[in-house]
């Protein structure tokens, strides 16, 4: 699929995809590549610039975190960022719904 | 962990840029390591060879110019916030000078004098450029925090700053004790006050939210001039020797917002550039010992 249809929707799956629990950048490419059956295949840093934009935006909120190792940087949905998510879901739903009357042609 | 190679080359390249561009390189840089070392462990999984599960990690993840760039559009809110953010502080401060020349330079009450017109104008810049930094900033600061309602105890005590400082021209009776204007109680107070705004501020996980609720209670002050004594006249104080306090918490606010600035993610430039001013001018010095 073509990258920038992804771009324009990328805050919705990102929000999504963490309000399903902390989680990490590598973890939000991961999901999305999965739940997305290899459709949505964005260059991996890509969600880095949406995860800044989003804590930004105090919809997420983020943390280091002990992994064996290494330190990792989790990510997790504020109150903001759950009403956001709910707000973006309910928005893609008409609008997805609509370009399929469209194309289809029902009314 | 990745120590060298590409990947290491890589990660580098990204701290490099993102000091360059102001932002937290360090972060960043774990963050870009954590996720190819993921990567690098995924495709040797999947039977890549230990360079060849590098070389596909790195060409995955995309370039590391467009990601600073990106990331800084993110964190810095583009040029536009930028420009206002710059327009505003330049009006704070142009306000804040204002107030301490027009309550320095006359020694007398300044009531319906240019003083006091200038007093209020400098009053309303603040004020306009307060909300206009407030409205670029409160969001991405406070809404991490580790509270869900981090600023309500950051706004109690500046309100109490506040509220405390405009007092300063008559005595305070809390029951108990009765605070002395200027006594070592007052002071003591204020002083605690102001250490209660530096928590709120530490609750919130906000570094800039001590100065700027220094300089909110300072102008809370001046605006409640008079208010305690049924005689309400904001900016009254200015040059009557009556809002020393409320001064003296703006200035001090704006030195807190400085160092604050300094020592976090936006003076990583000019501490930079300071190290490099330092090394420079000591070198000569090392060659001559």
């Amino acid at each position: 699929m073509r990258t920038d249809l992804i771009r324009g929707h990328l805050e919705l799956l990102v929000l999504s995809v963490v309000d399903s629990g902390a989680t990490h950048g590598y973890a939000v490419v991961e999901e999305i590549r999965r739940r997305s059956g290899g459709e949505f295949d964005l260059p991996e840093g890509t969600v880095y610039p949406a995860l800044y934009r989003l804590e930004a935006a105090g919809l997420l909120a983020s943390g280091w975190r002990q992994a064996g190792a290494r330190r990792r940087r989790v990510y997790r949905l504020t109150r903001a960022g759950h009403r956001a998510l709910e707000g973006k879901t309910r928005e893609w739903s008409t609008f997805a719904h609509a370009v399929s009357r469209v194309i289809e042609g029902t009314a | 962990m990745i120590r060298s190679g590409p990947a290491h080359a890589f990660i580098l390249r990204v701290a490099s840029l993102a000091r360059a561009e102001g932002i937290d390189a360090e972060r960043l840089a774990r963050e870009v390591a954590d996720h190819l070392a993921m990567a690098i462990e995924q495709h040797v999984a999947e039977g890549c060879d230990a360079p060849e599960a590098e070389r596909r990690a790195i060409e995955g993840f995309g370039e590391a110019e467009t990601l600073v760039t990106a990331v800084t559009c993110s964190v810095k809110g583009g040029a536009m916030r930028t420009t206002i953010r710059t327009a505003a502080h330049v009006a704070a401060l142009a306000g804040t000078t204002a107030l301490v020349v027009a309550h320095v330079i006359p020694s007398q009450s300044v009531s319906g004098t240019w003083f006091e017109r200038t007093a209020v104008l400098a009053m309303v810049v603040m004020a306009a450029a307060a909300v206009a930094l407030g409205a670029t900033r409160w969001r991405s600061s406070l809404g991490g925090g580790s509270l869900e309602t981090p600023g309500i105890p950051w706004v109690a005590a500046v309100v109490a700053l506040g509220a405390l400082a405009a007092r300063e021209a008559q005595p305070t009776d809390l029951g108990f004790v009765v605070l002395q204007p200027g006594g070592r109680l007052y002071l003591g107070t204020i002083g605690a006050l102001a250490l209660l705004v530096a928590v709120g501020a530490r609750l919130a996980r906000s570094g800039w939210a001590t100065g700027a609720g220094l300089i909110v209670a300072g102008a809370l002050s001046l605006a409640l001039d008079g208010a305690w004594s049924h005689a309400w006249k904001p900016m009254g104080g200015i040059g009557g020797g009556q809002a020393n306090t409320g001064i003296e918490l703006i200035v001090a606010g704006w030195a807190m917002g400085a160092a604050s600035w300094f020592t976090g993610r936006g003076g990583a430039v000019a501490r930079g550039k300071l190290g490099g001013l330092l090394v420079s001018a000591g070198r000569p010095l090392a060659q001559s010992t």
